[in-house]
């Protein structure tokens, strides 16, 4: 296992210097520059020129990247050039909030869905599986911004219940969490229900079955374990997405995470916090799927880390 | 089995960990839904904040931030009016090169330092000795600036290079702070989150991305009468997201309610809605090179004259006032005198005796534009209807930008508004240095914006002003200007003292509950 | 009069879809006695593991369909048992050995999981004790006991079959039921499969149902055996009598088509034709259409089951009475 682990550290270097060439390259093809968008749209063109020069962007680009990565290996994610600040500093200070709507999204989803799949397999063609795929198309065809919005408008505004925006407080996390948790909940219903069909049509079920042990038990472990194994994958998947930021709902829900920060940093064109917030980003993701993996072995003891 | 269940575990606790850890840190923000008991007051802004250094960027988070902190030397009421407020008076030379000011005594920091000329001077020279990190230096026009010396603690020099007519409006956004505790600290006067300045609130806390508090000062020089005893300023960009927290109770104020979302505030007359001029205009800026179709002014003409702008307040803007120049109502260089036709046969006639043959041009529109797509199709539409082939592009800031430093456009739609009511910066770089490459330049216009920079009367000053302006639009270039914003505002009944200037800002640093 | 152990009474299962129906069983008629082992012999598709599944009423819903019949387990209808009573006698009084070793095993758990769960259920041992338990159950089937943390995956075929011995032995059932525990195996550890099972029944006098095939396994294994063909037994009796003195032509087919190696032969006895489409069977005999000694009323009416003796019955208009 643990060569297993170093070998995937030394490939997610890699990609994830691969990750930081490629948005280096990308966010400087974009049209505009931080100079531009620091200096007021007044500015004489040698006031420009001598911001690109502090903000070192008159040299080669080439030269620019090496600086960047030189500064990665001593621990300096450069500076914004926004916020004055160290990148990192602005990066962790937005980081609690996504992990936290990621984390809480998830738990709601997963909670609401993985028992609803299951029922909804075990129950296959009843009320409760026609409800649960209900659920789910709706789920999946419901666009974020339509839903964040309707949530706000309704246990907001009409019943006045929970707060329409902020951060702080568990009040604050509900809506946001069910915005995020809801097209989760919805694909893994889908998975868990055919997972569930899938599985207990197995001979390996029957025989449980001959062997004298409850329905109860088959549903809850033993066919439950197996029906579980494709929603792991696909639920890590979402988590990592979900860490690069869920823009639409930080932006309705003034939810300060690192979707905004990217989507604003992008847009001022803000070079050094676009490519470190990237790269966060990219190591989390790498680490969630690390982790998905490794989980996935040790529950399905078929699959080996090769 | 048990391994897996462990390992979860832990992943569940470190999460779990990360949010309690974080839900400590971010104070609860309790929704001030019935002012009868709380004395506190949220705002919402709709840009976010970046820096509390007073050199950053302006915008409207950060003016309205720093009006509540800081002090300056003159106090501008957005009009083109300046007023003393850390400055009681003062005079310009004979060769209007060197201003003294003379300082107000007997004010006091938050921490109970003195205010003196120290701190006057070190606040310039601070920007002087690195101006491209204070963007704040560029956008007042701070080159201009030789020099800052103390006389004595409460006399203040300020010498130029050049007669500078617009001075004391640059001066109206420079944020006075102490001395010796930025000497001291640095930046971290800023990041580490000391800023406190001589102004009528003192800074609590500031969290990025989500809101900005100040508590008031009771000690404030001048003397104060607000009954709030916190002020939250949120900074939230979705306009549902702000109606839906005044309706709900979490916000008290805001300023730019978009038009259709008005209705949604009926059967709540505890909002109370209201609307605001300001001097914030919609301006086409016309590439007039050679290459272009708008280099001659026939066909320029026919693009402005074609366009019905008060239909477009109308039908479009719910409001908002036609423009007749880039000036308005209660700004330097307005004039009513000036004539700008809606006249869509002149138009065609015009068109049609130009060299324009229909090539397509294209209006690169930011999206930041308020209903920016919307207006730009309709104008599009007039346009196109008296002989032009027309489309739009919306696009981004940084694209408009791009596009400004190498003149490759044909023509650009963007908001711009005047600081302190005053177009000495618009007319300066846009027109005179045309740092967006028009690539027109009329001797006459340019000529009077000289004049009036260095005009120290402020009356004649505002002479020549108007004769550039009036210049601008008989010509129609090298922007024409479509109309002016109003701006829609809600505020919860009993919120008093909010102030919207013309530029399309507000201030809060007078706000009082009136129960 | 003391019932039979298992006695299955005429018993018609039907397997509905949406598409078609599968007659899977037209009137079963066994009997297993207290101790007794019979084997079940039938090409594939004659109904065997049907039969099997039914005996512990775990026929898949919502397809099975019980047409007709019954079969009881002690004298009681196990189809009018509660859910709770036939958990207590799977697993437990009647087990069961499945086919396919490859996919009969849950491959998320361990084998040792596997065995301890049935130890767990029917004897209320607590993890520990079954653990333990289960440990010496591998051991009794060859397999060494600190393999129990070990997957399914990590065994060959007949490791794992074994494991399925195992765990149906744990409780010491009255009857098992194995369907055709050594088809997916090759022949050496066929043998030493039977051996195991050959050293069980004269152990703990198990009765065994034995499903395959294979007439030579029946023939080392069982006493009694019934040639099941289209859902329906068509002759039984004990192995001696029928083997040598086969009466239903078909039997005879199967028994001929057995390669000998003391016989001079260039080709194998065949039975004409394919097995009977269960989704549509021919009239009469089910056998008719491919018997060389069909008769008019073969096509007709299916014929009853006829004694030739005491240990010798046939259905078949052609060997009424005997030989």
């Amino acid at each position: 296992m643990g060569k297993y682990i170093l070998r995937r550290l030394g490939a997610t270097i890699v990609v994830l210097f691969f990750a930081t060439l490629i948005t280096f390259i990308l966010i400087r093809l974009a049209p505009g520059n931080p100079a531009l968008m620091m200096l007021a749209d007044s500015a004489t063109p040698e006031e420009i020129a001598a911001m690109e020069a502090y903000l070192g962007l008159d040299k080669p680009v080439i030269v620019q990247y090496l600086i960047y990565i030189a500064g990665i290996f001593k621990g300096d994610f450069g500076t914004s050039i926004m916020y004055q600040r160290p990148c990192i500093d602005i990066i962790l200070s937005r980081l609690p909030a996504t992990a936290l709507l990621t984390f809480a999204g998830c738990t709601v989803g997963l909670l609401v869905a993985i028992p609803l799949g299951v029922l909804a397999g075990v129950k296959q063609g009843s009320m409760v599986d026609l409800s649960a795929m209900t659920f789910a198309l709706l789920g999946q065809s419901m666009a974020t911004v339509w839903l964040a919005v309707l949530l706000v408008l309704i246990f907001s505004v009409h019943l006045g219940w929970l707060p329409a925006l902020g951060y702080g407080t568990f009040k604050h996390l509900i809506l946001p969490a069910i915005t995020i948790g809801f097209p989760l909940a919805s694909q893994t219903t889908r998975l868990a229900r055919s997972g569930m069909v899938d599985v207990l049509k197995e001979d390996y079920i029957t025989s449980t079955y001959a062997k004298g042990i409850s329905r109860r038990q088959v549903y809850t472990k033993y066919a439950f374990k197996n029906a579980m194994l494709p929603v792991i994958t696909i639920v890590g998947l979402q988590i990592a997405g979900y860490l690069g930021g869920a823009v639409v709902t930080e932006q309705v829900f003034s939810w300060p995470g690192l979707g905004a920060l990217m989507v604003s940093a992008i847009g001022n064109r803000d070079y050094p916090l676009v490519q470190s917030t990237l790269l966060v980003v990219a190591v989390m993701v790498s680490l969630v799927n690390l982790i998905v993996d490794i989980i996935n072995c040790l529950v399905d003891r078929r699959m080996t880390l090769n | 089995m048990k391994k897996t269940f462990t390992f979860i575990a832990l992943l569940m606790f470190c999460m779990a960990l990360f949010a309690g850890g974080s839900n400590e840190q971010s104070s609860d923000i309790p929704a001030s839904v019935s002012l009868s008991d709380k004395s506190e007051v949220t705002v919402a802004v709709t840009q976010n904040l970046v820096s509390l250094d007073v050199g950053t960027t302006p915008s409207g988070a950060s003016l309205a931030v720093f009006d509540m902190i800081y002090d300056y030397l003159v106090d501008s009421d957005h009009n083109g009016n300046l007023m003393p407020q850390l400055a009681t008076s003062w005079e310009v030379s004979e060769d209007n090169l060197t201003w003294t000011f003379h300082l107000r005594e007997g004010v006091k920091f938050h921490n109970g330092e003195d205010f003196t000329s120290d701190d006057v001077v070190f606040t310039f020279e601070r920007m002087q000795e690195n101006p491209s990190k204070y963007p704040l230096y560029s956008a007042n026009n701070f080159s201009l600036i030789v020099s800052v010396d103390a006389i004595d603690d409460y006399t203040v020099t300020f010498t130029t290079s050049e007669p500078f007519g617009a001075l004391l409006t640059s001066l109206s956004g420079m944020a006075i702070i102490p001395a010796d505790t930025v000497r001291e600290l640095g930046d971290a006067f800023f990041t580490e989150g000391y800023c406190y300045g001589t102004g009528p609130w003192k800074f609590e806390e500031w969290i990025d991305g989500q809101y900005i508090s100040f508590t008031r000062n009771d000690e404030y020089w001048a003397g104060q009468t607000s009954n709030v005893d916190r002020l939250v300023m949120r900074f939230i960009t979705e306009s549902s997201s702000i109606v839906a927290g005044l309706i709900s109770g979490t916000i008290d104020a805001t300023g730019r309610v978009p038009s259709d979302m008005l209705s949604q505030f009926d059967g709540h007359p505890e909002i109370i809605l209201d609307t605001v001029d300001t001097s914030q205009i919609l301006i086409i800026g016309l590439q007039c090179g050679d290459y272009s179709p708008f280099h001659d002014e026939n066909v320029r003409k026919a693009f402005s004259y074609a366009i019905d702008r008060q239909l477009l307040c109308d039908a479009i803007m719910g409001g908002g006032k036609a423009s007749n120049s880039i000036m308005s109502e209660g700004t330097l260089g307005y004039d009513a005198n000036v004539k700008m036709p809606y006249d869509p046969e002149l138009a065609k006639q015009l068109l049609s005796e130009s060299d324009y043959n229909g090539e397509p041009i294209t209006l690169y529109v930011n999206t930041a534009v308020v209903q920016g797509e919307e207006i730009m199709l309709a104008v599009c539409d007039m346009v196109n209807s008296v002989g032009f082939n027309c489309n739009i592009q919306m696009v981004e800031q940084a694209y408009i930008n791009e596009v400004r430093v190498s003149g490759d456009y044909d023509a650009y739609v963007v908001t711009a508004s005047f600081t302190g009511g005053d177009p000495y910066g618009y007319l300066n770089q846009r027109v005179l240095s045309d740092s967006h490459h028009h690539n027109y330049a009329d001797p006459e216009i340019n000529d009077y914006i000289t004049l009036s920079n260095r005009e120290t009367d402020q009356t004649q000053r505002n002479e020549y002003l108007k004769s550039a302006v009036g210049l601008m639009s008989e010509h129609c270039a090298p922007q024409i200007a479509l109309f002016c914003y109003e701006y829609n505002t809600a505020i919860r009944d009993g919120v008093e003292g909010i102030e919207y200037s013309p530029e399309g800002l507000y201030y809060f640093d007078d706000v009082y509950i009136d129960k | 009069m003391e019932h039979a152990l298992i006695e299955i009474k005429d018993l018609k299962v039907e397997f509905k879809t949406e598409r078609a129906t599968a007659y899977a069983l037209n009137g079963v008629n066994l009997e297993i006695k207290k101790g007794e082992s019979l084997g079940l012999v039938g090409e594939a598709g004659a109904g065997k593991t049907t039969t099997a599944l039914s005996i512990l009423n775990l026929l898949a819903k919502p397809a099975a369909h019980i047409m007709g019949g019954d079969v009881l387990y002690k004298g009681t209808s196990v189809f009018s048992m509660s859910e709770k009573k036939l958990r207590d006698i799977r697993g437990k009084e009647i087990s069961m050995i499945f086919q396919n070793p490859l996919t009969s095993l849950n491959p998320v758990f361990t084998v040792g999981e596997q065995i301890a769960m049935v130890l767990r259920t029917h004897k209320n041992l607590g993890k520990k004790e079954a653990f333990q338990e289960a440990g010496k159950l591998l051991e009794t089937v060859g397999i060494a006991s600190y393999r129990l943390s070990d997957y399914p995956h990590q065994f060959s075929g007949g490791m794992r079959q074994r494991v399925g011995i195992a765990a149906s032995l744990a409780c010491n059932p009255e009857l098992l039921i194995a369907d055709e525990p050594t088809t997916a195996l090759d022949v050496t550890i066929q043998a030493q499969i039977l051996e195991l099972m050959k050293d069980l029944q004269d152990k703990y006098s198990t009765s065994l149902l034995m499903i395959t095939h294979n007439l030579g396994i029946i023939s080392e294994l069982c006493q009694k055996v019934a040639v099941m063909y289209a859902g329906r037994i068509i002759e039984y009796g004990t192995v001696k009598e029928v083997f040598k003195y086969p009466a239903h032509p078909y039997t005879k087919g199967l028994l001929g088509a057995i390669p000998r190696l003391d016989v001079d032969s260039d080709h194998l006895e065949v039975i004409p034709g394919n097995i009977a489409n269960v989704h549509h069977l021919p009239s009469g005999c089910k056998f008719h259409p491919r018997c060389a000694f069909c008769k008019k009323e073969c096509e007709q009416e299916e014929p009853a089951m006829n004694r030739i003796n005491d240990n010798h019955y046939v259905a078949c208009y052609i060997n009424e009475g005997g030989l």
